[in-house]
């Protein structure tokens, strides 16, 4: 998938929800990953889709909110991505839930009372916040790739406290209690503390 | 205001396409105000079709389609009517059960009784006078002058579409791709025709087919070239789809700029044959993400429009 600016998907989000508001459905979306990290203002770069971790299963409550898996996504948003797809000449999978995969091993605790909305028309988007995407990125680039790997790059731009990188430790070792992997996050750890000092 | 302009271009449209209409039905008969010359062959279904699309907002329709009723439905082909209205919008589908229900009940044409509608639920003004009996010596009346001469159906239309082509080589496929047959009924009508020499065929695969024009001119008593074949139907579809869109009088939903211009491509889309066919040469939406498409839409509109005026 090819890389584009942060602008294009964020159109592409008002879009999606400019279509479910004609349609009379709203639909609240978790979204993690480049676009969360672009959207909060915490790196400029380009970016290849929208991870979707999770979508809005009601309200439980005037101050919280009832996450579920985004497998399968609700019909009418995946009308939506798939007009805008053509609309803009996105890929099909510009929108689209493989990171909704964490749920097998769960999301960080208390992900859903941090998240920072944003609404366009009848999409809801719940945007990870930084405490949580550190969890995450530290996950992935211990998972995936070495210090030059985008998602190592995206944990020193959240420029993680030594306390959050420990709490994160702490979560990314439940993902894999192999004791292989606990050695790679220490060194993905190491290489951070060096690098954001 | 993208709206505003759109919502312009849909009623220069719809003007032109109801110019077109009542060209179209001045060339066979109706006593009607207004109509022009016409330039091309009359597609009765199509003409039949888009006339029920637009009555609802342009009410004389129905009084040209109850006489019609009266005087020219047997002339129609129900099968190919029936085909032809799969493409156009539901709600031109149920004003054909209406129109359907008038010819069998007063038109007394039993032909029609399995696209009648049960309860047409629709008083259809009847006292006007447009006139006693079809004009099937306009040329424009060709297909409908065959179908008398020859019956009601393929062939008397394949000879009409093959001399409105001005004698250029057509195969089965093409026939059909512009009469709305099956090819497997066209092939069959081909070869009779042939074998009768009223048509002409290649001996390569796959075979093509013509008419002499200047052949059939003594018969047809005509001094020159039929007028011109265009693909009404297709055309015709797109207009339904666009009236039932903007919902009259260019009326257009109340939404956003992007979502209008998804739903214009959806149109466009759907009906990119009644360009292709017709060559319409009209901006390619690929070429203009999200609502960047709405201004080039607007000018597929006015082509169109042009073309219409053009073309009837």
């Amino acid at each position: 998938m090819d890389a584009r600016p942060i602008s294009i998907l964020e159109r592409g989000l008002a879009a999606v929800g400019d279509l479910l508001a004609a349609e009379g459905v709203e639909v609240g979306i978790i979204v993690a990953g480049g676009t969360a990290l672009n959207l909060l203002g915490i790196v400029q770069r380009t970016t290849d889709d929208v991870d979707v971790l999770a979508i809005l299963r009601d309200r439980a409550g005037s101050d919280g909110v009832t996450l579920a898996p985004p497998d399968p996504l609700p019909e009418p948003l995946q009308r939506a991505i798939a007009r805008v797809a053509r609309d803009f000449q996105l890929p099909e999978d510009w929108m689209n839930t493989v990171v909704g995969l964490q749920w097998q091993t769960g999301l960080p605790l208390g992900l859903e009372r941090r998240l920072r909305w944003r609404r366009y028309g009848g999409l809801r988007v719940g945007l990870v916040a930084r405490y949580d995407l550190i969890f995450l990125k530290l996950y992935a680039a211990a998972d995936s790739g070495g210090p030059s790997s985008v998602h190592f790059q995206d944990l020193l731009a959240l420029r993680p406290t030594e306390r959050e990188l420990q709490a994160a430790a702490a979560w990314v070792r439940e993902q894999d209690p192999t004791p292989e992997f606990s050695t790679i996050v220490e060194q993905v750890m190491t290489h951070a503390r060096e690098r954001v000092g | 205001m993208p709206e505003k302009e759109l919502a312009k271009a849909l009623h220069q449209l719809r003007e032109a396409a109801l110019g077109t209409l009542w060209r179209q039905w001045g060339a066979l008969g109706a006593a009607i105000a207004g109509e022009g010359p016409t330039r091309s062959i009359v597609d009765p279904e199509g003409l039949v079709l888009v006339s029920l699309s637009l009555a609802e907002e342009e009410r004389r329709l129905w009084d040209v389609l109850y006489w019609w009723v009266k005087v020219g439905a047997p002339l129609l082909s129900v099968q190919r009517i029936k085909n032809l209205a799969v493409r156009f919008p539901e709600s031109t589908r149920g004003r054909l059960g209406v129109f359907a229900h008038l010819a069998h009940r007063e038109g007394r044409d039993f032909r029609w009784r399995s696209l009648e509608s049960s309860s047409p639920g629709k008083t259809i003004r009847s006292g006007k006078s447009l006139g006693r009996d079809p004009q099937l010596h306009h040329p424009a009346a060709l297909m409908l002058r065959l179908r008398v001469g020859l019956g009601v159906g393929v062939k008397a239309d394949l000879v009409a579409f093959l001399l409105a082509t001005g004698g250029v080589w057509v195969t089965v496929k093409g026939i059909a791709e512009g009469l709305s047959y099956t090819p497997r009924a066209i092939h069959r009508a081909v070869d009779d025709l042939v074998a009768a020499r009223f048509i002409q065929a290649t001996t390569g695969t796959p075979a093509a087919y013509r008419a002499d024009s200047m052949a059939w001119a003594p018969l047809l008593e005509s001094s020159g070239k039929p007028p011109a074949w265009r693909y009404w139907p297709p055309v015709f579809a797109l207009v339904a789809d666009l009236a039932a869109w903007a919902g009259g009088e260019g009326a257009l939903p109340k939404t956003t700029a992007y979502v209008l211009s998804s739903r214009a491509r959806d149109l466009v889309e759907r009906h990119r044959i009644a360009f292709a066919r017709n060559q319409i040469k009209i901006p390619s939406p690929e070429d203009y993400p999200g609502e960047k498409y709405l201004q080039p839409f607007e000018e597929t509109l006015r082509r169109l429009a042009l073309w219409l005026a053009e073309s009837a």
